[in-house]
């Protein structure tokens, strides 16, 4: 297997700094570049040749063609996104505001207390989920059992409990927490029909055991959208939801958000 | 080599199925397992496989973490459990749709 040597790396690292990527992306091109040409050299090229051949595939102006495109599909699409909907919010305040028919000093008053940074921040921020599943149901009332370690029902085994349990009739509707989009739903295993939805902040909230779902995979629901219908598909005991969220894949009690 | 137009439309499912099964992979390293899987068939290419990767990591789909080898940094890809969860719903979408294509287009399989 053939590395190529610090000398050899830096000249790969020249023709990248050409195209003025930022630090992130050019490190990780040129580790691929440096793949490419080591996997040409074990088949017999020089370093040389390997090199002006691998670069050939790589022009400059391909280089920069390629952070556009990542820019555009991970700041600027969601960007635009975001942007409308906070103008739409705002948009909505204002309407609503009984200040702005009122008096006119009032809102200004707030400038003194210096909140206007938070509140221009509050628009963009994605509020954690924390409404209940089930419409007008606290989930402290209707809960039979709570999220962490607990002796499994079925297994008997000491797990990790992801969720909260909620008590609840089979076909009772179950609605989204918190706007989203679907990213999963249909049957997956023990948790029987699921529906899970993708949040902004790498939020994502599953739903489960349910006896059907109303949405697909794809589908953009906004809060309190209904979704499904609670039933006792997968491992179950009886019927009852399983409401889970995860922060960055990690799963957080859902109880604890609304605190 | 497969149009364009064919891997733009899979590339997401091949990706996030490679995911699944191997749990970790950098770039290259996801270039030449479709490649070498495909028979060089079927080609990433580099200028649609990064605002890819870049697309499902801001979605939370893949989680990332760089580590020093031969003395280069190399930026592997991991994918989380809501990644999972759409590779799966993703291949049975295609399963289905190859059906469909296949009945569309009357496609018998072919003698050997």
């Amino acid at each position: 297997m053939i590395i190529l040597s610090e000398h050899q790396v830096a000249r790969v690292q020249a023709h990248l700094a050409r195209a003025g990527l930022n630090e992130q992306l050019s490190t990780e091109l040129l580790d691929h570049l440096c793949c490419a040409i080591e996997a040409r050299m074990t088949t017999g090229e020089s370093f040389d040749q390997a090199l002006s051949e691998t670069l050939k595939s790589w022009p400059i102006r391909q280089l920069r063609d390629l952070q556009k495109t990542i820019n555009f599909t991970t700041k600027t699409k969601p960007m635009l996104y975001r942007a409308s909907a906070a103008i739409a919010l705002v948009a909505g305040i204002c309407l609503l505001s009984p200040f702005t028919s009122v008096d006119h000093s009032a809102p200004l008053a707030l400038d003194h207390h210096d909140h206007s940074s938070d509140y221009a921040a509050d628009y963009s921020r994605f509020d954690p989920p924390t409404a209940s599943p089930i419409a007008g149901v606290d989930m402290k009332a209707a809960l039979s059992s709570g999220f962490g370690m607990r002796k499994h029902p079925l297994t008997k085994r000491t797990t990790l409990h992801r969720g909260i349990d909620l008590k609840a009739k089979v076909g009772t509707p179950v609605q989204a927490t918190a706007p989203g989009k679907v990213i999963y739903a249909g049957e997956d295993g023990n948790y029987g029909i699921t529906v899970r939805i993708l949040h902004e902040d790498g939020y994502v909230t599953a739903y489960c055991h349910l006896s059907k779902h109303v949405v697909e995979r794809g589908d953009r629901v906004i809060l309190g959208q209904e979704i499904a219908a609670v039933g006792t598909t997968g491992q179950s005991l009886g019927p009852h939801l399983h409401y889970e969220v995860l922060k960055d894949d990690v799963p957080v009690n859902p109880l604890a958000l609304v605190d | 080599m497969y149009s364009k137009e064919l891997i733009k439309g899979t590339l997401r499912t091949v990706v996030l199925r490679l995911l699944d099964q191997e749990g970790r992979l950098y770039g290259y390293q996801m270039n030449k397992r479709v490649e070498d899987l495909s028979d060089g068939r079927y080609t990433l290419t580099e200028g649609a496989l990064y605002p890819l990767l870049h697309k499902l990591v801001k979605d939370g789909l893949l989680t990332t973490e760089t580590e020093k080898v031969n003395g280069r940094a190399r930026r592997y890809y991991s994918i989380t459990e809501a990644g999972r969860a759409a590779a799966t719903s993703r291949r049975e979408e295609f399963r289905s749709f190859l059906l469909t294509m296949q009945t569309l287009l009357d496609l018998k399989p072919e003698k050997t």
